[in-house]
């Protein structure tokens, strides 16, 4: 993946990359430094971003609502602005928020790595925890690419079950560093689908593995947590994005237009959410609001960004122009207006056990294919594939590599649906 | 109240307006505990786990406060309030119920203990005299249960005097379930209760918060484990006593182990 950010950072074996990568942040850092924004926190520091009072009454008040089925009636209603305003071209969305770069990101793993390795534990390997659409897996395997470490693949689902220790034949010499981007693949929740990750978290534990990484999903290290004592409390992830640390990524992955100002503006208010580049210090509280609902997950909170992003249909004609008038009607040619729509996109459904299990199964899994669905649900396959295409339609679901997984957009509400039923649910 | 009083003369003189204001006291507080009866259930069963039970067991104890307070509005509007004229009634009513309706008399005070004791509420598995079932109304007289064959059983709350009330999960949402297999004597006990404890662990139903055991008792005729865990909402313990059988089995099967059969002997008929 082509860097897509400003800055660009000189590729060093092991620990030299880090510093040098320290002492250009330190001396240089621009405000929107994607070092400073990508940072690296042990997991039981994670702080989740709060809620503003107003928005907490008002969500506890939309949770009941949900809870009982009411109906919203018209307060929620979309205004004849909003309803005036047309989704942007798939080509715009990209240009406005372009996707993550992991070869960024991984620096500031890099840091973290750097400062908390202490002599005694260079032997060991370290974890890297991830929420879901956070890209742990990305994040490791660029880690692993600067690093020259031996990438390791996980096994199929058939050598899961088989407890087939032939599924790591080439393990590197010791002393080469190694990386498994996906520990969630390296298990099923079976009877017999927990062999081979136990005896990989023991080998990895006695330092029998050597030096590496490990990326893993948060669901699956709750759920492995309980499989094997794993000895690994410094554990890292991303600290979490609050509205300011969201407002800083928004505009970093806004591609400027022609050098114009992009003034991104709730679409009910006409407030201004958020300006690229940034005029002032000032957060808006939708963008505090969006951070608190994703839990400080940049990877859901960029898909509800990317979702709500509308233009006038005008503006969308004239698109590359992008002559845009602000909502006072005066035209400036200096600035492009892009509308926020002022609903969260979120799918309404009734659940049913099944389709609970369903649900709960993927995340544990970080996403399963049609065979290992079979394998870790008590129903038939006709079952859970009419499962999978309802929730497809309702955009909680997409098919990536020949897995299901759990939707951006779907994310939060289905761990939400969870955690009220006391299933287990990672610890973000 | 003098010796040569008539029980009838603790009454008050009986109007339009006094039988107005009985049957209106009577009507609201039926409106009100009818009210109470539909929507807490209503509201109890859209949340989940302990909200659930709590809103659930609020049911008896709303609806026994409103009856209380029907009583205390209407005795003064019948008699004149005074304590003789009270024990003469209450003697008077608490005899008559001894001699013809004390069955009745019984339920309904075990009905109220139980609202104060609480040895079932709305949601709790219950089991009484066999019955097992889940709590589906604690009336004045009697508890409904629904059994898991779908039939609604009622049980007199008397049976609260001089019966055992086993109740699985106490007013909490989790609820322990056990699943028997009974093996052949001759394997690996060690490899059986590794692979049984994964068979838990994987469970889509398990509650991760409390513990899963393997039990293991030796037999003359072999061995029986008990694999014990709690599912995450105690009405799927049929579906995870299912689900744990279905895969603990298949999980002892590819260790080899041999199920236990019932002892028969051949018997050599002289022909």
């Amino acid at each position: 993946m082509e860097p897509r950010f400003s800055l660009a950072f000189a590729k060093a074996a092991d620990g030299e990359c880090a510093a040098c990568f320290r002492s250009l942040s330190l001396s240089e850092a621009p405000e929107t430094d994607p070092a400073e924004l990508w940072r690296f926190v042990p997991l039981g520091d994670y702080a989740r971003p709060e809620r503003p009072t107003a928005s907490a009454t008002a969500h506890a008040w939309s949770s009941l609502k949900s809870t009982f089925r009411m109906s919203d009636g018209d307060e929620n209603a979309p205004t004849e602005r909003e309803k005036s305003l047309r989704a942007l071209a798939e080509v715009r969305l990209e240009h406005l928020v372009r996707p993550f770069d992991w070869t960024e990101v991984s620096t500031g793993l890099d840091t973290a790595l750097t400062e908390r390795a202490a002599p005694a534990r260079t032997s060991s390997a370290s974890f890297v925890i991830g929420q879901p659409h956070c890209g742990h897996a990305g994040i490791v395997e660029a880690w692993a690419s600067r690093h020259g470490a031996q990438v390791i693949d996980p096994p199929s689902h058939e050598e899961i079950l088989a407890g087939d220790p032939g599924w790591r034949p080439s393990w590197p010499e010791a002393g080469q560093l190694w990386a498994i981007p996906r520990l969630e693949h390296c298990f099923l929740r079976h009877a017999n689908g927990l062999v081979l990750v136990r005896r990989l978290l023991e080998d990895v534990a006695c330092g029998r593995a050597g030096r590496g990484l490990i990326g893993c999903d948060s669901w699956a290290w709750a759920f492995l947590r309980h499989v094997w004592p794993i000895p690994q409390p410094e554990a890292l992830t991303l600290e979490a994005f609050d509205g300011t640390r969201l407002a800083r990524l928004f505009s970093l992955l806004a591609a400027p237009e022609g050098g114009r100002q992009l003034s991104f503006r709730h679409a009910r208010t006409g407030r201004e959410t958020l300006a690229v580049p940034a005029a002032d210090n000032h957060t808006s509280d939708e963008l505090i609001r969006l951070a608190a609902h994703c839990r400080g997950n940049p990877g859901t909170a960029r898909s509800y960004w990317r979702a709500r992003l509308r233009a006038e249909p005008e503006t969308e004609a004239r698109s590359e122009d992008s002559e845009t008038s602000r909502p006072d009607g005066t035209d400036d040619s200096a600035t492009v207006v892009v509308w926020v729509s002022a609903d969260l996109p979120e799918p309404s459904l009734k659940l049913d056990e099944d389709t609970i299990l369903f649900l709960h199964a993927l995340l544990l899994h970080n996403g399963l294919t049609v065979e290992a669905l079979n394998e870790v649900l008590p129903m038939p396959l006709f079952r859970s594939n009419a499962i999978a295409e309802r929730l497809r339609s309702l955009d909680l679901l997409e098919r990536r590599q020949g897995r299901w997984i759990v939707s951006a957009l779907g994310y939060t509400l289905t761990r939400e649906w969870l955690r009220t039923r006391d299933f287990l649910i990672d610890d973000f | 109240m003098s010796e040569d009083t008539p029980i009838a003369g603790i009454f008050k003189a009986p109007d339009l307006a006094m039988a107005i204001e009985i049957l209106a006291v009577i009507a609201i507080a039926g409106l009100l505990i009818a009210a109470v009866q539909r929507a807490l259930p209503w509201v109890g069963n859209r949340l989940q786990g302990k909200r659930r039970l709590f809103v659930l067991a609020l049911v008896p104890v709303l609806r026994l406060l409103l009856i209380i307070g029907a009583f205390i509005i209407i005795v003064p509007l019948l008699i004149k309030p005074s304590l003789q004229n009270m024990v003469a009634l209450f003697g008077t009513i608490g005899l008559a119920i001894g001699f013809a309706l004390k069955d009745l008399a019984s339920s309904l005070i075990a009905g109220i203990v139980a609202v104060g004791e609480m040895p079932y509420r709305n949601g709790d598995w219950i089991r009484i005299d066999g019955i097992y079932g889940e709590v589906r109304h604690v009336g004045m007289r009697a508890v409904q249960i629904v059994t898991p064959s779908d039939d609604v059983v009622s049980i007199p709350h008397a049976r609260l005097w001089d019966t055992a009330i086993v109740n699985s999960n106490d007013g909490s949402p989790r609820l322990q379930c056990i699943a028997d297999f009974y093996l052949h004597p001759m394997h690996d006990a060690a490899k059986v209760r590794e692979a049984l404890t994964d068979v838990a662990l994987t469970s889509p139903y398990l509650y991760f918060d409390e513990p899963i055991a393997v039990i293991i008792h030796e037999k003359p005729w072999g061995t029986w484990y008990q694999l014990k865990a709690y599912p995450v909402d105690a009405r799927q313990q049929f579906r995870f006593m299912t689900d744990l059988t279905v895969r603990g089995k298949a999980a002892i099967g590819r260790l080899g182990a041999a199920f236990a059969t019932v002892p028969m002997a051949e018997i050599d008929r002289p022909r």
